[in-house]
């Protein structure tokens, strides 16, 4: 059978962030919220701060109640150089982020990646081939 | 018989997927893609395309 999909990404593989966070020269800090900390700050569920090593950017990372892990940061990239050298949203980051977990969980089916193509809008094509 | 393969067009800020499988017959596209699915996130849409009616015995009777 043959299908099309579209799909909205959410982050579930650290493994895979911790390395595009590498790739794109951001530091990954696990942090712990102070029992006495305000209740917004307990509230936030935040887990990780990610920060840019080229300049005054950086993220939280949180969970959902419902446990799904939301990047949080502030989008205007006068203030925030994550956005202002990676794109919206974390950009290149989280495009890095979400080629890493397609290229690993296609490999444990047997797929290869035989084209990968830039596009002139900063997307990425992927083309995995079966049984190579 | 036809190559199969995925192509995942991924948007410049890597929160939206688009999943084009080709090629395949049978059940064995979704077997390939499911766990891939699974780990990326939430399917906003999906739409089957006339191959996914066909079966392995009737695309190899209409080859033939």
């Amino acid at each position: 059978m043959s299908f099309w999909a579209k799909l909205a990404i959410t982050i579930e593989d650290l493994d895979c962030f911790k390395r595009s966070c590498e790739k794109n020269g951001i530091d990954y800090r696990e942090i712990s919220i102070p029992a006495g900390a305000s209740w917004r700050a307990r509230e936030s569920n935040a887990f990780a701060e990610i920060h840019d090593q080229k300049g005054n950017g950086f993220g939280i990372l949180a969970r959902d109640k419902d446990g799904k892990i939301r990047l949080q940061m502030d989008t205007d990239g006068r203030y925030n150089s994550i956005v202002a050298r990676l794109g919206a949203n974390g950009g290149r980051l989280c495009r890095d982020y979400t080629e890493m977990v397609i290229r690993k969980e296609m490999r444990k089916q047997g797929g290869m990646v035989s084209k990968a193509v830039e596009q002139e809008d900063g997307g990425l094509v992927l083309r995995i081939a079966v049984g190579m | 018989m036809a190559a199969e393969y995925v192509d995942f067009k991924i948007s410049p800020d890597g929160f939206q997927v688009e999943v084009d499988a080709n090629g395949f017959t049978g059940g064995k596209c979704k077997a390939f893609t499911k766990d891939t699915l699974k780990k990326l996130g939430m399917v906003m849409d999906e739409k089957k395309k006339p191959e996914f009616f066909v079966t392995e015995h009737q695309s190899q009777t209409l080859k033939s």
